[in-house]
């Protein structure tokens, strides 16, 4: 018996060996040929990927939550000590903020109603939906994000995807419930933009680096640190004007942005589909006279923001700005953007300038026009090219897939 | 009696390190925002790959590996077959060093990981920059790399706990 069973193990153990040595062969093999089958575009390997994804993702939804309470309550730990400053410093700036709040309602008025007098062709409204963030991948290959929503909540390949400070990427696979999100710092995103005080234009080109770089600039570019980088349009897949970041570095080496959004630090992202166009909701029913725009949102003075001009003639006692838009006989007016930065909105880079003392003098001018480039260092924010949708309303982000608007 | 005399107990034990493998790699994907370092990804599949193919590679047979592979790629969204590649190699390194790491303290693994990780991480970059058709910045690479063998020692602790109960019955 001994004997037997000592020639098993001696016959056993080579034969595991050569199976073993076969089977990895064989894997490694597969592997190359996934490699190689890889390298077309939009094959049978993203099918995969996609159906897999779609397999996979209720287990990740689960996992991502607790993952996320973990992640709010180390943020708590983070910001417990500085929170009274930080306190003082976001009181502040919302008071800065509703004082371009008002002014923002005022040139919205002010838009509404010369487009009707112009017979202006709205530009498509894009729509908004908001999807939880269940898988980030970094590494070395790629940068992209997995959310939780797919066809069949309405996303489609190209679809934009921004955080509450900028654009991050967009869609670039779809799955049923999974969509992925390409992200700008990836080696394979290309994003035509512009740059707002040197006016040139060149292409964000990612190389799975934290900053991207700037490509096709002109041989004697004018770009410097601190210029601000928006979407140019051009191509058609970004609209123009959306938000993308600053530029850190600019110089032999080539010029570096710093993107407005961390992509990493996201739980919820918000992905506009501007194919997407209602019936022009935009204008007006009547037509309203253009130097007293009719809403009410207009007057919307915070007791907290006497230095704004605008319409100051008009006697509306001050109530609370979410009421009277409530109250506006204006449709537009109740699409008001919330004070957060809105990412659609390249007139929201006007918003870094000034602080109630600076805005005063913009009061002294008849013109409500003249208030808007208020910003005493950066001139001429507004000269950007148009805001694609000047009153996309943010969707509330911690609602998962919420359809910004009814048509 | 051990959980693992029982045939279903067996099978248990016997999936387990497969199913603790898959259940890391999801976690390692889920967002977390603790500080810097977002970019980086552990390579968690990697160091389970090794441990049990060091260990106890019938628990972890090449074909699961493989499965594992395809399912990192999948939810990192890279190119398939990028990590399959670097699992094979590593798999395969580690049953042909068995034999003389086997016997050894945890830190001799630990010893061969950190020469195998990067060996493999290597070959699997650049099959990426093959596939992706340019120079991927390798300092990605690094970073990873440098993350994953420093992490070597946690996840084979778990992995030491993990199958003590199989390894007693030896």
């Amino acid at each position: 018996v001994r004997r037997r069973d000592g020639s098993d193990i001696r016959i056993a153990a080579p034969t595991r060996t050569w199976a073993q040595r076969f089977a990895l062969a064989i894997a490694a093999g597969l592997s190359l040929t996934l490699i190689v089958i890889g390298r077309g575009e939009g094959g049978l390997t993203e099918r995969v990927r996609v159906h897999v994804m779609d397999g996979v993702s209720p287990i990740l939804a689960i996992i991502s939550q607790p993952a996320a309470a973990i992640s709010n309550f180390t943020d708590d730990l983070r910001e417990l000590s500085s929170i009274r400053e930080e306190n003082t410093r976001l009181r502040d700036e919302n008071n800065r903020l509703r004082q371009w709040e008002t002014v923002a309602l005022r040139l919205e008025t002010e838009n509404t109603n010369l487009r009707s007098l112009l017979d202006y062709v709205p530009e498509g409204r894009p729509r908004f939906a908001t999807a939880r963030v269940i898988a980030r991948s970094g590494g070395s290959f790629v940068r992209s994000l997995l959310v939780s929503a797919g066809a069949d909540h309405g996303m489609a390949k190209g679809q934009v995807a921004f955080s509450g400070e900028g654009v991050i990427g967009r869609i670039v696979e779809v799955g049923a419930r999974t969509s992925r999100v390409l992200l700008l710092s990836d080696l394979n995103s290309r994003v035509p933009v512009l740059m707002v005080d040197a006016r040139e234009r060149g292409v964000l080109a990612g190389d799975n680096s934290a900053e991207p770089r700037i490509l096709y600039l002109p041989l004697r570019s004018k770009v410097l640190a601190g210029d601000r980088v928006v979407t140019s349009g051009e191509g058609g897949v970004f609209p123009a004007g959306l938000l993308v970041g600053t530029v850190v570095a600019a110089g032999e080496s080539g010029v570096r942005v710093q993107t407005f959004a961390d992509p990493y630090r996201l739980d919820f992202i918000r992905l506009a589909d501007y194919s997407y166009q209602p019936a022009g909701p935009e204008t007006p029913a009547k037509p309203a006279p253009i130097k007293r725009p009719p809403a009410a949102g207009a007057e919307a003075h915070p007791p907290a923001a006497p230095a704004v001009p605008a319409q100051a003639a008009q006697p509306t006692p001050p109530r609370p700005a979410q009421t009277q838009r409530r109250e506006s006989p204006n449709p537009a007016a109740v699409r008001t953007p919330a004070p957060v930065a809105g990412p659609g909105m390249s007139e929201e880079l006007s918003l870094t300038g000034p602080s109630p003392g600076q805005a005063a003098p913009a009061a002294a001018q008849p013109s409500p026009r003249a208030a808007q480039p208020a910003s005493p260092r950066r001139e001429a924010p507004s000269a950007l090219a148009p805001p694609p949708q000047p009153v996309a309303v943010p969707a509330p982000l911690p609602a998962p897939l919420l359809p910004e608007s009814a048509p | 009696v051990t959980p693992a005399s029982t045939p279903i107990g067996l099978a248990i034990s016997n999936a387990a390190p497969s199913a603790l493998t898959i259940l890391l790699l999801f976690a390692s994907v889920v967002p977390l925002r603790l500080g810097a370092g977002g970019g980086i990804t552990l390579f968690v599949a990697l160091i389970a790959t090794y441990y049990w193919s060091l260990y106890r590679p019938d628990v972890m047979p090449t074909w699961v590996v493989f499965v594992i592979g395809v399912l990192n790629d999948t939810l990192l969204g890279q190119p398939l077959g990028i990590a399959t590649l670097a699992l094979v190699i590593v798999r395969a390194s580690a049953l042909s060093q068995a034999k003389y790491l086997k016997v050894q303290p945890l830190l001799a693994g630990w010893i061969g990981f950190a020469v195998i990780a990067p060996v493999a991480m290597t070959a699997s970059w650049l099959a990426g920059c093959i596939v992706l058709a340019s120079f991927l910045p390798y300092r990605g690479v690094l970073g990873e790399c440098f993350l994953t063998v420093a992490f070597y020692p946690v996840l084979a602790f778990v992995f030491a706990r993990l199958g003590r109960g199989d390894l007693s019955e030896d």
